[in-house]
């Protein structure tokens, strides 16, 4: 992998409610290394977009980032005042909304909305940029482009619309490139051309992505990295391979059990929801939901077990001393998978 | 578009025509005759000045009279004023009118964006609160209240600006003013209101996303997409604004429609009520008209759709 | 990624630790924390946080109590009645002693007690002062009020009859009915609501029918117009439906269905109309062509003392902030009600 551009540590963020202080990123850190695709998965309300906001500086105005760093090029973004972050925006890191239909200004034409980032980042002027825009717009594949460039965002397709957004967010070259579920909102056939577009430019701009979202189907064919988030703290990461086929966290098994697969018959549900962050539990937070629940998991936060060199997961099971436990059936034949691979390797 | 605008400008037709139409028809149902000093009149006088005035055909050779003279600008004769005619009368007052009514409206609606912007930036802190409370002052204190309290307090009491009359720009800064605020104060919640949602919409966040400042997100897209609705308010500000000009005419003593109406209320002049009524009428279903187009020209989502019907 | 490998050292794991959670021990995983409200409970509780909406609320109760409570002692028999020697004199307060509420004008630019100049009986009182006639003005504001009052509750009865009815059935009965009713509408609000109120007092003389039928012409529309837009949305909800397909009668569904579901649209409307029904009667009222004397509204008291406000500036006064702060508590408590029903604004 290449160099390491961004490195998150320890981020904790509070937002402020009436009814008290919801700590909703908890002891966050990951990396992000130059030309990768970093997928953060987690079902809503874990974090996932709430820590993305922060990278970018987005973050609501009742929150609070109570400690922690994000350090890119060697400067820490939670140190940058507004208007410095202003100029990272847009042009250093670009995000990706996930709904289409309503992140494009209804009353501007999307030439304009493109050229926009150009025109305040590199200072080109009006035509100049307006060229780059048809260039980019080309790029992501909106057919009669020359034509369309004057078009209103209504007079696009829901894809054609993300394809638009996501030619905002490249228009500047953007080192990493934040994509914060860029598909729920799209049909399935439509999801497919845009995760495969959104590969094809990452190799084009070579730019790193971090890709949020809650599908981990979408996860396998994306992402190099994969980092799974639970009430706001990530529980367990490592390669996709590592993720997918040798799992050791229940709920990332959980996971892996709700998504529907070739073999499986019947897909299993996580039972209970998320704990409330206004007063997260001591424990682990994914006690209540667990199977496999143990004493300890109810007093003490469980901390990072090493599996491989890229691979970690907090959960107690991992424990020398902890008992072992049979895994839900898809999980045992994902590892079979796993070893066959491992062995393949040798 | 072009269907439904012949559309619109014949129920526009229509609604003028039973305007005139009740107008008239009521006009005839009032009791007595419409002249001031008919106790000195002998029945030859009358007579006279029944077939002066065409009183003495049928009722409905009237109504098509009348009609037919409002086709082309004829309204009749005043009953009272020197027995000019109606169409006279509005022709010299309707400059001040105009004039006043659209300094009121830019005056109010410029300030009420600027106002409902800055309390939609601001949103929930000190500044937005007081925009509420004054626009809330402003929406309930009637016009003609604080037209006596400028009159009284800025130009009889600081002498800074004329008390009443019509004479040059300084003589229509406290009218304006007086009429104004009520646009002003609607301008100012509507535009919040707007704005706030624009604010929190996604293509804001996108917006921001690109690097945009705070200014640039403001000015280039909240206060566009939080003006276009503002069009839909033009129509009841020109009700305000000429419902506001009788009693603010009045009050300052400004030879227009307004002050010329309820002298004509209050002396039973029928002829000019009739014309008065006309021209109101008239005033707003075109302003209506042109509001709609203006709002189907500016908003491409809506262009599209009258496109499509 | 050593960093996040941070066992606390402190934290003694005993192999005891690592047994099953028992049963009973298990968090529950999904209990519900807030406690479930009916909607208008929510809406009532949120009301209730809006202190300038309660406050409204309260000054409004306290004017109806006092405006029709009064009516025993203030009538048109009170009002009729003048006493020229009482003519224009200031307020006095019993016990208070304040320039301006003791009895004393200020001309030209001195304090002059009014009643000792003008012979007026000691114990003699006037908490708002005289009008040029010697009416009691706190008598006539009072009264002035509940004619205010009382056209607020027309136009609301006109609101709610006409308005609601013909809304429901524009947009419940759709088609052709519905374009016809439409255009007619369109028509009605095409004139201005000046003119139409003109043409009535021209038809019957100026007075409170005359107010009270333009605003029964002109005051419905808008309730009409938002209702028809609901009615056709819950005309294709699956409960309307249902009870369509289970037969039950178009004013029944109405009644049972449409009109609790209109509710929040009903209330939150009306508390528009009341103030700009306010503004219209006393509008008319000043300018002389709606209600005249004897009989009084403050419309007509404010006409009266702007005639004499640079000398006797009371007499404008209080009318004034009477019927602003009617109009002002009318359009808080609308503005708050607007907030408590529709969630959606609330921010």
């Amino acid at each position: 992998m290449g160099e390491r551009i961004l490195d998150v540590k320890n981020l904790k963020i509070n937002f402020h409610t009436y009814a008290g202080d919801v700590k909703a990123i908890r002891d966050v850190s990951f990396h992000l290394d130059k030309g990768e695709t970093l997928a953060i998965v987690g079902e809503s309300g874990s974090g996932k977009s709430v820590t993305t906001k922060s990278l970018m500086g987005l973050l609501a105005n009742n929150a609070e980032v109570v400690g922690g760093s994000i350090m890119y090029r060697g400067e820490d973004l939670l140190k940058k005042t507004e208007k410095e972050m202003q100029e990272i925006r847009g042009k250093d890191i670009a995000m990706i909304f996930q709904d289409p239909m309503t992140s494009l200004d209804p009353t501007m034409k999307i030439g304009r909305q493109i050229a926009e980032p150009l025109m305040i980042h590199k200072n080109v002027d009006k035509k100049k940029a307006w060229a780059q825009a048809l260039e980019i717009l080309k790029l992501v594949g909106i057919a009669n482009a020359e034509e369309r460039i004057n078009d209103y965002p209504h007079q696009f397709s829901g894809g054609q619309r993300q394809r638009i957004v996501i030619a905002i967010a490249l228009v500047c070259y953007p080192e990493i490139l934040i994509a914060d579920e860029p598909t729920t909102a799209l049909d399935v056939t439509i999801q497919a051309q845009i995760l495969n577009l959104m590969k094809e430019l990452q190799q084009k701009i070579e730019t790193s992505i971090i890709f949020i979202t809650h599908d981990l189907g979408v996860v396998a064919g994306m992402a190099d990295r994969v980092a799974v988030m639970y009430a706001g703290q990530i529980i367990e990461y490592g390669t996709v391979d590592e993720i997918f086929y040798n799992p050791k966290h229940p709920y990332t098994w959980g996971l892996l059990n709700s998504m529907p697969t070739l073999s499986s018959t019947k897909l299993e549900a996580i039972p209970g929801t998320p704990p409330d962050l206004l007063d997260p539990p001591k424990g682990d937070p994914f006690a209540a939901r667990n199977p496999y629940a143990m004493k300890i998991d109810a007093e003490k936060q469980p901390p990072f077990f090493k599996v491989s060199d890229t691979h970690y997961a907090a959960t107690w099971l991992l424990h020398k001393d902890a008992p072992k436990i049979t895994p839900p059936d898809e999980i045992l034949r994902r590892q079979k998978i796993w070893q066959e691979m491992q062995a393949a390797a040798k | 578009m072009k269907k439904y605008l012949a559309k619109r400008v014949f129920y526009m037709a229509l609604t003028l025509f039973l305007v005139a139409t009740i107008t008239f028809f009521l006009m005839k149902l009032m009791p007595g005759t419409p002249y001031s000093n008919q106790e000195k009149m002998t029945p030859e006088q009358i007579q006279i000045m029944n077939q002066q005035y065409g009183l003495d055909k049928p009722v409905w050779m009237q109504y098509l009279m009348y009609l037919g003279g409002m086709l082309h600008g004829d309204m009749g004769t005043s009953f009272q004023f020197s027995n000019q005619p109606v169409s006279y009368l509005i022709a010299t007052r309707i400059g001040a009118s105009a004039q006043l009514g659209i300094q009121a409206m830019i005056f109010g609606v410029f300030f009420g964006i600027i106002l409902g912007s800055i309390a939609a930036i601001n949103r929930n802190t000190w500044v937005d609160t007081l925009v509420t409370v004054l626009s809330i002052i402003g929406k309930s204190v009637p016009n003609f209240v604080l037209a006596v309290l400028l009159q009284y307090y800025i130009a009889l009491k600081l002498g800074i600006l004329p008390i009443a009359d019509w004479g040059g720009f300084s003589y229509t800064i406290l009218p304006t003013i007086a009429l104004g605020v009520g646009p002003l104060a609607e301008t100012a919640r509507f535009i919040r209101t707007g704005m706030v949602d624009v604010l929190n919409s996604d293509y804001i966040e996108l917006a921001r996303a690109k690097g945009l400042s705070k200014f640039q997100i403001v000015y280039h897209h909240a206060l566009r997409n939080s003006l276009i609705p503002l069009i839909t308010l033009i129509g009841p500000y020109t009700v305000s604004l000429m419902t506001g000009s009788m009693v603010i005419e009045n009050i300052f003593s400004i030879p227009g429609i307004g002050e010329q109406f309820v002298k004509s209320i209050t002396t039973n002049d029928y002829p000019t009520i009739m014309g008065v009524t006309m021209l109101f009428s008239a005033g707003l279903v075109a302003v209506i008209l042109l509001t709609d187009i203006i709002y189907g020209i500016i908003d491409p989502r809506i262009r599209l759709a009258g496109n499509e019907d | 990624m050593e960093e996040n490998l941070k066992l606390d050292p402190e934290a003694k794991v005993s192999p005891e630790d690592f047994q099953a959670l028992p049963k009973e021990e298990e968090l529950d995983a999904e209990k519900i924390a807030a406690p479930s409200l009916t909607f208008t409970q929510d809406a009532w509780r949120r009301l209730k946080k809006n202190k300038g909406a309660v406050i409204s609320l309260f000054v409004i109760i306290v004017m109806i109590v006092v405006a029709f409570g009064s009516t025993p002692f203030i009538n048109h028999d009170t009002l009729v009645k003048s006493a020229p020697k009482y003519a224009n004199l200031p307020a006095k307060i019993p016990g208070v002693d304040i320039n301006g509420f003791n009895g004393k004008l200020k001309q030209g630019g001195v304090w002059v007690d009014q009643y000792k100049a003008n012979n007026i009986p000691e114990g003699t009182y006037f908490v708002l002062g005289t009008d040029y006639l010697g009416h009691s003005l706190a008598q006539r504001i009072i009264y002035g009020t509940k004619v205010s009052l009382i056209v607020a509750l027309v136009a609301t009865f006109f609101d709610l009859t006409i308005g609601v009815s013909y809304g429901i059935v524009s947009g419940w009965k759709g088609g052709m009915v519905d374009n016809v009713m439409q255009r007619i509408i369109e028509i009605i609000s095409s004139i201005p609501s000046l003119v139409i109120v003109v043409l009535m007092l021209l038809v019957f003389k100026p007075g409170m029918t005359s107010i009270i039928l333009a605003i029964a012409i002109s005051s419905w529309t808008t309730m009409a117009r938002m209702i028809r837009a609901e009615t056709l949305q819950l005309k294709s909800q699956e409960y309307v439906l249902a009870a369509r397909t289970l037969g039950e009668s178009p004013i029944k569904i109405a009644m049972k269905h449409l009109v609790p579901n209109l509710s929040s649209i009903i209330i939150i409307q009306t508390m528009y109309t009341i103030p700009s029904a306010i503004f219209f009667e006393a509008f008319l009222s000043f300018i002389g062509i709606g209600i005249s004397a004897p009989e009084t509204s403050l419309g007509v008291l404010l006409n009266d003392g702007q005639k004499n406000f640079q000398f006797l500036p009371y007499q404008m006064w209080y009318p004034a902030i009477v019927l602003c702060v009617l109009m002002i508590s009318f359009n808080l408590l609308g503005d708050g009600l607007r907030d408590a029903f529709d969630p959606k604004t609330r921010r």
